[in-house]
């Protein structure tokens, strides 16, 4: 009864198929009863993980926003970043499209773009580390409040709601 | 004549495939950056006033690491008096911006003042739990004078 059985799933594994399949092979005279595991679907899925990983590990909003790496503070209420114009402060410098300002530079790179339609100056985003003192925050704020710019946002990270 | 029917060894690949998803799920940047919008008290990109009957939160910084919450009309008249509290009692301050809400529906809009000192890291803190009690108008004002 035992014997019928195993000789009956033998027969109908992937195993007997394939010797099926090359009838010229040499069929082992001990019959074989390890399983051999199917491995294409594992690499299906590996190669779909992989795939996601890739597309899906790096926020692209880590390298517009946050390029020099700045300890950002966190907030729950958040809502996403879009583009436009990025202001960092770093180590008290300001950076304005990858080169330092100073205050008035920016106030005058702001104005210029305040009437240019093609460019979407509507909208600036500060990112400050955490322990940015407000002394250096404000006048960017009354910069971009003279300059017309309409949105003003700190970049954060989100964190989870405790 | 050799045989046209051969196998493919899968384990190396799949090895590979272990070892890129590994690299993949230890080096990915989970944390998504976000913005915390803020509006201008003063200048002209101001805060924006529904009508006169308006209320406005106020919470105010002042070097010595205290907050003072107050509620103020639109002719700067205080409703509700300084209620001073440390920027670290976080849940006291939460309660109170929650009691003053529900108490004072017109409050339609907050504005934080900070100091000097203060950290950047402390004004969010501040904004998002205003921003957490459903109150989105929230301003800033600059450092007078």
């Amino acid at each position: 009864m035992m014997k019928s059985v195993l000789s009956q799933f033998e027969a109908n594994s992937p195993l007997a198929e394939n010797e099926a399949l090359r009838p010229n092979q040499k069929r082992s005279s001990v019959k074989s009863l390890v399983a051999s595991p199917v491995l294409t679907p594992l690499v299906d899925v590996f190669a779909i993980l992989v795939i996601y990983l890739l597309v899906h590990s790096v926020d692209p909003t880590i390298l517009e926003f946050n390029k020099h790496n700045i300890d950002l503070p966190r907030a729950v209420t958040s809502s996403s970043v879009e583009a436009g114009l990025v202001v960092s402060i770093l180590d008290g410098k300001i950076l304005f499209e990858d080169s330092t300002l100073s205050l008035s530079d920016l106030r005058k790179k702001l104005d210029s773009l305040k009437n240019d339609e093609n460019n979407n100056n509507k909208r600036l985003t500060i990112v400050g580390d955490k322990n940015t003192s407000f002394e250096a925050l404000s006048p960017i704020l009354e910069i971009c409040s003279d300059s017309g710019i309409q949105e003003v946002q700190f970049a954060i990270l989100r964190k989870a709601k405790s | 004549m050799k045989s046209i029917d051969f196998e493919i060894n899968l384990l190396p690949i799949i090895s590979l495939l272990a070892v890129c998803i590994s690299f993949l799920l230890v080096t990915a940047v989970w944390v998504p950056v976000g913005g915390v919008e803020v509006k201008q008290a003063v200048g002209q990109q101001t805060i924006n006033e529904d009508s006169s009957d308006s209320l406005s939160l106020w919470l105010k910084f002042s070097a010595d690491k205290k907050v003072q919450v107050s509620v103020l009309d639109s002719n700067m008249q205080a409703v509700v008096e300084n209620t001073s509290y440390n920027t670290t009692s976080k849940k006291s301050i939460e309660n109170l911006i929650k009691n003053l809400i529900k108490s004072h529906p017109q409050i339609t809009n907050a504005i934080v003042a900070p100091d000097r000192t203060t950290s950047l890291n402390s004004i969010i803190s501040i904004m998002d739990l205003i921003k957490s009690n459903n109150l989105k108008n929230v301003g800033i004002a600059p450092i007078q004078g």
